[in-house]
């Protein structure tokens, strides 16, 4: 089971900041960032409205910022990825989750479940649910709310 | 014995069996059938929940259950079918076995009859796959093709090639199809954009449209994997058409089936095998 380092407090609070982000952007509160070597190497947030792709969740977008810090500092991706963490502040869809396994990274989250399916065995014996859902559900129903004012 | 004495027992045996040993899954088997000579049969379980036992502890095990068996017959094996019968063939084979409950999906009905499309149909169909066979070849390494096809005008709106490579320090994430959900991506903000300049009348229609795949087919020369698939979901697309099964990875059909997955909030129909073995030859 992943252990989250003496710094996973601060980088979580990144992690809620840029939900929070998302959120007054107008997109489903969802952030992430992915630590290597005590270092973030990627941040993101959803930006599926802004950029009008369906596929551009918080990791993704963390994910392709990763890739360009390893370019610019000469580090090999297959190293940096499979020794890296994914702090994320809702549990990772079966897309992600999928891409976080062929990166080899693990995903260290403050899950909250709201895509609830099988495909969470893809990555289930890596991950550590459950820390702080509550705050993870309160920005997501903001957003859900939000929109829907009848809901 | 009278048929009425027959039937009262069955009904009194069906539904004890029903409260002791219910056919958990198995919705589509009937539970009693009556063969050509006007004898009963009854299921009683299922051979799979006891198959830790042998037949005889079996047997046993049956009998001690709060069940009146004095007019019953003796416990035998049979096969039944394990899924429902999604096709009128499907149904006959199984029925062989044991009777099976069967409700007609006109539309795979008549998709299996090939009557699903017509010619001009089937002839854009093969074409826009031919567009992928092309696409896949830019690769060296992977050559894995996909097109984005608006049907209603069967419009070609983006294609790309698998950016992979051996290196394990390459973006592996560059799938084909996630590349080209992308270039959609780019290009609804590229309309939206000349729109917003212009102030088009048409400006409401296309933020109607959506920012998604919605209404779009796919075309790629191989079976997607959990990742892509997943993302033609979260994409809205209408329809894929793939050239080749992926037996390992593979997301629409081999390995999993997500375009039917009950769990998500879309689905999709999926069509397999054309240009199959062109496409073979570009493992
Ligand atoms: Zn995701
Ligand atoms: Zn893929």
């Amino acid at each position: 089971m992943a252990t989250t380092g003496s710094n996973s407090n601060e980088w979580m609070e990144i992690a809620f900041e840029l939900a929070n982000e998302a959120l007054v952007a107008g997109e489903v509160p969802v952030g992430c960032v992915l630590v290597f070597g005590n270092k973030i190497i990627g941040k993101g947030r959803n930006e599926v409205n802004e950029v009008k792709n369906a596929t551009r969740h918080a990791e993704m977008v963390a994910i392709e910022e990763a890739y360009k810090w390893c370019e610019n500092n000469q580090v090999r991706p297959s190293v940096a990825f499979s020794n890296s963490q994914l702090l994320v502040t809702v549990e990772p869809c079966i897309m992600c989750s999928m891409a976080l396994r062929y990166l080899h990274s693990e995903a260290v989250g403050l899950y909250y479940k709201f895509i609830l399916i099988t495909f969470r065995l893809l990555i289930a014996d890596q991950t550590v649910p459950g820390l702080e859902a509550e705050r993870a559900v309160t920005l997501l129903k903001k957003f859900y709310l939000g929109q829907n004012p009848n809901g | 014995m009278l048929n009425e004495t027959i039937i009262s027992i069955c009904m009194l045996a069906i539904r004890q069996f029903k409260d002791h040993l219910p056919l958990d899954g198995l919705t589509h088997v009937k539970r009693i059938r009556k063969d050509e000579h006007g004898n009963y049969a009854i299921i009683v379980c299922l051979r799979k929940h006891l198959s830790d036992i042998s037949e005889l502890a079996m047997q046993e095990w049956i009998k001690n259950q709060p069940i009146s068996w004095e007019y019953l017959g003796n416990l035998y094996i049979v096969q039944v079918a394990a899924t429902s019968a999604l096709t009128r063939k499907q149904f006959e084979v199984a029925s062989k076995y044991w009777p099976i409950s069967f409700y007609e999906d006109k539309r795979i009905s008549t998709a299996i009859e090939g009557k699903l499309f017509n010619q001009e149909v089937i002839q854009n169909i093969y074409n826009n796959m031919d567009i992928a066979i092309s696409t896949a070849l830019e690769n060296s390494m992977f050559k894995i093709g996909a097109v984005m096809v608006d049907p209603e005008s069967n419009k070609v709106l983006a294609k790309a090639s698998d950016g992979r490579s051996r290196n394990v320090d390459s973006s592996l994430l560059k799938h084909a199809v996630m590349t080209c959900i992308d270039d959609i991506g780019k290009m609804h903000v590229a309309v939206e954009n000349t729109n917003n300049s212009s102030k088009l009348p048409n400006e409401e229609s296309n933020n109607q449209r959506g920012y998604l795949c919605t209404g779009y087919d796919l075309y790629v020369t191989k079976e997607p994997c959990v990742m892509c698939a997943m993302a033609l979901v979260h994409s809205r697309i209408k329809r894929v058409f793939y050239a080749v099964e992926d037996k390992e990875y593979g997301a629409l059909g081999s390995r999993y089936k997500i375009h039917v997955h009950e769990g998500l909030n879309h689905h999709f129909e999926v069509f397999k095998n054309i240009y199959r073995d062109r496409c073979l030859q570009l493992q």
